[in-house]
C-alpha cells in the first residue's frame, strides 16, 4: 500500500534519520520535508500527504499550533506528534489539538512505523504513557481527559498563540507581521490583547509563559552544568 | 565512485611527513582522484539521530560507519574493538557523559579523533569539549551543513569548530 508522508522537524539530521527509517518500509514515500510549522502548512496543502509527522518544538509555528491549523483546514489530515517529553500537559494539548498519534523522539526508531501503520488503518497510536493517562482519566473521572486542571491556553485564539510564539522567540512586532502577512499595527493590537489576557507586563514574562506552556521549547545544558569533571578553558 | 582510490588511515600514517603524504592530502575532496577511507563510530542516545548521521556520512565515497553506540560506556567498548579513525560523539548521554568518554578515549594510544555533534550551541561547552581532547565541535541543528567538512578535517588531525552562526566556524 502506497503511503505518502510529510515530515516536519527543524533539525535536518533528524529528518534524514526519520526519512531513512520510514522509507525502509515498502511502499512508503516521504513526499515532503519541512523545517517549521509554516512550511508544513504550505506543503500539506500542496502535497495532500496521507500522514503528517510534526515535531512539537519547531520555530515560527510549533507542532501543536500547526496541528490545529491543519485540522481546521482539513479535518481528514492524519497527524502524528513527535515530542521529547510525554508530560501530562503535553499529552493533553496534543490530544486537544487533534493529533491521532503521539510518539517520543527517543522511541521513534521503534514506534514511528507502528504509528504510521495505525493511522493508515484508521486507528490511533500513543505511547504507553498516554494510554495510562487516558485510562486514568476514565477510571478516576469517568472522562477521557482529567478536568481537574484547566486548559493551559484558556483564552488565546489561534492567531494569538502564533504571535505569542513569534514574540517569545525574540521576533519584533514588525518581523512577526511580515511572517504572518499582517500589518505591524494589527500585530501590536494582538500583542496588547495577549499581554492583557495573560496578565503579563513584559516580553520576559511572555517568554516564561511560552516556555511553561510548551509554546516554545528551550534546550538547557543541565548535564553540562552538573558535570563535576568539567574543565573550562 | 568509479576512479576513486582509497587510502587507509594506517597507510596515511606510514606516509606521514613524506612528499607522497602531502600530495595525497592536497588531492582530497569531491573532485580529487584520491578518496581517503574514514572509519567512523557514531555515538548518540537517539537512534533516529544516529540514523540521520549515518545516512549523511555514508553518502561520502570511502567513508564507513563501522559502529554505533548509544552511551559513553558503549562508545569506549566499541572504540576499543573497532578502532575507528573518528568518533562522532554526543555530549548529553546516559551512563557516561560525552565529555568523560572523550577524556578516556583520548588516553588511548593511538586514539581516535573526537568530533562532538551536540545540541549545545555554547562557546563554554565548546571550550570544555576541546579541553577534554576533542578535535572538532559541531552543533546538531547545523550538522547537515557542517558535519562532512568537520569529519574530513578531524580525520586529518585538523581542528574544526562551528557554532550555529557559520561565521564562527574555524578549521585549523
Amino acid at each position: 500500500m502506497k503511503v505518502r508522508i510529510l515530515l516536519a522537524d527543524d533539525h535536518e539530521i533528524v529528518r534524514r534519520g526519520l526519512s531513512a527509517l520510514l522509507q525502509k518500509h515498502e511502499g512508503w514515500e516521504v513526499c515532503g520535508e519541512a523545517s517549521d510549522g509554516r512550511q508544513a502548512l504550505e506543503l500539506a496543502e500542496r502535497l495532500k500527504p496521507d500522514v503528517i509527522i510534526l515535531d512539537i518544538g519547531m520555530p515560527n509555528l510549533n507542532g501543536l499550533s500547526t496541528t490545529r491549523q491543519l485540522l481546521q483546514h482539513d479535518p481528514h489530515f492524519k497527524i502524528i506528534i513527535l515530542t521529547i517529553t510525554d508530560s501530562d500537559q503535553v499529552i493533553r494539548e496534543a490530544l486537544d489539538a487533534g493529533a491521532r498519534g503521539f510518539v517520543l523522539k527517543s522511541d521513534a526508531a521503534r514506534d514511528l512505523v507502528s504509528a504510521v501503520e495505525a493511522l493508515e488503518n484508521k486507528r490511533m497510536f500513543f505511547t504507553p504513557r498516554v494510554n495510562d493517562l487516558v485510562l486514568a482519566g476514565f477510571l478516576e473521572k469517568g472522562h477521557v481527559i482529567s478536568q481537574s486542571e484547566p486548559p493551559s491556553l484558556p483564552t488565546l485564539t489561534a492567531r494569538e498563540r502564533e504571535i505569542t510564539q513569534l514574540l517569545a522567540e525574540g521576533k519584533s512586532s514588525k518581523e512577526a507581521a511580515s511572517l504572518l502577512n499582517l500589518s505591524t499595527k494589527t500585530v501590536e493590537t494582538h500583542r496588547s490583547n495577549i499581554m492583557r489576557k495573560l496578565s503579563v507586563h513584559s516580553i520576559r514574562d511572555l517568554v516564561v509563559y511560552a516556555i511553561k506552556n510548551n509554546i516554545i521549547q528551550i534546550e538547557v545544558p543541565l548535564a553540562v552544568r552538573s558535570d563535576p569533571q568539567s574543565t573550562v578553558a | 565512485m568509479a576512479g576513486d582510490e582509497w587510502i587507509s588511515r594506517q597507510a596515511r600514517h606510514k606516509l606521514a611527513g613524506t612528499a607522497v603524504h602531502g600530495l595525497l592530502s592536497a588531492s582530497q575532496g569531491k573532485s580529487g582522484k584520491w578518496v581517503m577511507a574514514i572509519r567512523i563510530l557514531v555515538v548518540d542516545d537517539h537512534p533516529v539521530v544516529r540514523q540521520g548521521l549515518k545516512t549523511l556520512l555514508e553518502g561520502q565515497s570511502g567513508w564507513e560507519v563501522v559502529g554505533e553506540a548509544s552511551d559513553g560506556l558503549e562508545a569506549l567498548d566499541k572504540a576499543d574493538s573497532l578502532q575507528p579513525d573518528v568518533v562522532v560523539l554526543d555530549v548529553t548521554m546516559p551512563k557516561m557523559h560525552g565529555l568523560e568518554a572523550c577524556r578516556l578515549l583520548r588516553q588511548k594510544t593511538p586514539g581516535p579523533e573526537i568530533l562532538f555533534v551536540t545540541q549545545h550551541d555554547s562557546p563554554q561547552m565548546m571550550r570544555e569539549a576541546l579541553g577534554a581532547g576533542a578535535r572538532g565541535y559541531v552543533v546538531k541543528s547545523n550538522a547537515a551543513r557542517d558535519l562532512l567538512e568537520a569529519v574530513e578535517a578531524v580525520s586529518q588531525h585538523r581542528m574544526f569548530v562551528a557554532l550555529a552562526r557559520r561565521e564562527s566556524s574555524t578549521s585549523v
